[in-house]
């Protein structure tokens, strides 16, 4: 056990100010270089791989929603088209039903006209037909009522006559 | 210490390249060394306590007197002493040291061990205090900051050990006010040394002495302030630890063989000290490194320097479109 | 001689009694700003941190003239008695 002075409680030496002031500018320094400096540079580290974590997730977001648009003109371009092809169909359709009609309408006609000059060239051979049997006829009644035979020309004549009347 | 570093950054390489489960696989070294680490913490204290308990003082029973002295050395203006605060103050210093080296070992990008979140919440909450007061452009002072508030809390806390607090001797804390004395001075000379210099004949010429008081009485009272703050505890609790002990005496000393022990001195002083030695210690740390961020901070204000700044660059400015002409 | 370093006691232990009387001052500084404190506390209950944590930072600060008070006295009990004795012993004796 060594005796040793004392100070006193309130005394000021300028060489223990000194020191102090030494060993909090020694402390500083420790802590800048051991605490600070490492836990900043890893912080920063972290921040920066959270920035190009971030970096590339906005990449990847932007290069999806880039296909997907893509993908959508794609589906609306094979929507148009298939639509074009059906209309196109249609028209088609209709216009070979419009054709078909047409024909068909004219078919008719045509039938219908022939039909017609058939009925006018029967009515006027069925009209000379009856032409000559009304001549005969004619002839026949005349011979009755007059007696007497009526010659070829002479009757021929008459019935001319006769029959231009009826016209 | 800088090669037990560099040993110490490139385990920690070699554990992290080996670590892909999640519970961590602590090699012997790394164990060796967290240990080592650990005691480095503790002996500096035990040191100090011993060569406390080596010294007897030269007065007998419970006194009231400054630091011990271990050494003497003569110099010019006043002999240097080596007392027993500074020593303490040393062994602090040398537990702040190892503590960083334990706080930053195998600092991981992604991981999150306990040690690494105490460190970065040390550091992180440093830097938000050192921001909000002080604004963006002193952000460099965080260090030192934490440096005060360590050196202070932990210097008063030491005396819970039971070694004399560094900090009741006053040129310890002299030593520190003087160099935040010198960073508020030259914090202040970032607007020019006439500037500084005319700042004191503000708002009137008649006022420069008490101007230039006022300006040195910035270090005094923060000296004093913290001083007496732990000094008060340390003289009350000394004064109460030997009237209890008087006490004893008084009501127990009738008793042949425990009476000699002071049985009423133990537990009233540890209430005491709850609120001198741990408050008190604490909050004068945290006080002392408030005002030396409010000081330095409004020593030179915001718009000044960014008027000077943009002054200067005018200037600059100037002076190259002036070159070019020529 | 005797006399003297008597008197010399007695001053130094009356001036640190009356250096003492300095202890009002903060104490009631204190006490006005702690109710203030718990009346912003009660007209905001959500600011008590904030409020808590500055109040204790000016108490501390405005503690300072108490301290400097302390200071002298403690100087005046512990050291000054010596201090003269001292240099009245080498001034007279």
């Amino acid at each position: 056990m060594l005796e040793t002075q004392a100070l006193d409680i309130i005394s000021v030496n300028i060489w223990q100010i000194l020191i102090s002031l030494a060993n909090l500018a020694i402390l500083f320094f420790i802590l800048k270089r051991f605490l600070f400096k490492p836990v900043q540079k890893m912080l920063e580290a972290r921040r920066r791989e959270v920035e190009q974590l971030y970096g590339e997730a906005e990449t990847a977001k932007e290069q999806a929603e880039h296909d997907k648009s893509i993908y959508e003109d794609k589906l609306a371009a094979a929507d148009d088209e298939a639509r074009d092809v059906v209309r196109h169909a249609m028209t088609k359709a209709n216009e070979m039903s419009d054709e078909i009609l047409a024909d068909t309408g004219r078919k008719v006609s045509e039938m219908k006209a022939r039909a017609e000059a058939d009925i006018a060239q029967e009515r006027k051979r069925a009209v000379n037909a009856l032409k000559d049997e009304v001549a005969d006829l004619s002839l026949d009644i005349a011979e009755k009522v007059i007696g007497r035979e009526i010659g070829e020309e002479d009757h021929r004549a008459l019935i001319d006559d006769c029959i231009k009347d009826l016209k | 210490m800088n090669e037990s570093v560099t040993a110490d950054m490139s385990t920690g390489a070699n554990t992290a390249k080996t670590e892909q489960t999640p519970t961590r696989k602590r090699s012997k070294k790394d164990l060796l060394i967290d240990i080592l680490l650990c005691a480095g913490m503790i002996l500096p204290l035990l040191f100090a306590i011993v060569l406390k308990v080596l010294n007897r003082p030269a007065a007998d029973g419970i006194e009231i007197t400054g630091a011990m002295i271990y050494l003497t050395v003569n110099l010019p203006l006043q002999p240097l002493y080596i007392t027993e605060a500074q020593v303490n103050s040393w062994a602090v210093m040398a537990t702040i040291f190892f503590l960083c080296l334990f706080l930053t070992r195998n600092l991981k990008v992604r991981g999150t061990g306990k040690r690494q979140i105490v460190a970065e919440t040390v550091v992180k909450s440093c830097d938000k205090l050192v921001r909000e007061n002080m604004g963006d452009r002193f952000a460099s002072f965080a260090p030192f900051v934490a440096a005060i508030m360590a050196l202070s809390a932990l210097s008063s806390l030491s005396s819970l050990i039971g070694l004399y607090p560094p900090t009741s001797d006053i040129n310890i804390v002299a030593g520190w006010a003087i160099l935040v004395f010198i960073l508020i001075t030259r914090a202040k000379m970032q607007g020019g040394v006439l500037n500084y210099l005319k700042g004191f004949t503000q708002p009137v010429p008649f006022l420069t002495p008490f101007n230039i008081l006022s300006e040195f009485a910035t270090p005094i009272s923060m000296t004093f302030r913290h001083f007496g703050n732990i000094l008060s505890g340390v003289v009350i609790s000394t004064l109460l630890a030997s009237a209890l002990q008087w006490l004893s005496g008084l009501v127990l000393g009738w008793i042949p063989v425990f009476g000699s022990v002071p049985w009423l001195q133990i537990g009233l002083p540890a209430i005491f000290s709850i609120y001198f030695d741990v408050l008190s210690g604490v909050l004068q740390a945290f006080i002392f490194a408030m005002l030396t961020m409010m000081y330095v901070c409004t020593g030179f204000s915001e718009e000044d320097y960014n008027a000077r700044m943009a002054k200067r660059a005018a200037r600059r400015a100037a002076k190259a479109a002036k070159a070019q002409e020529k | 001689m005797e006399i003297a370093i008597a008197i010399v006691l007695g001053c130094c232990a009356l001036g640190a009694g009356i250096a003492m009387i300095a202890g009002i001052g903060p104490a009631i500084g204190e006490g006005y700003a702690v109710g203030q404190a718990l009346t912003a506390i009660a007209r905001q209950p959500e600011s008590k941190g904030s409020v808590t944590s500055t109040m204790f930072v000016g108490c501390a600060v405005a503690e300072t003239t108490g301290i400097y008070a302390l200071v002298i006295a403690i100087l005046l009990i512990f050291v000054a008695p010596n201090t003269f004795v001292g240099i009245m012993q080498r001034a007279l004796g």
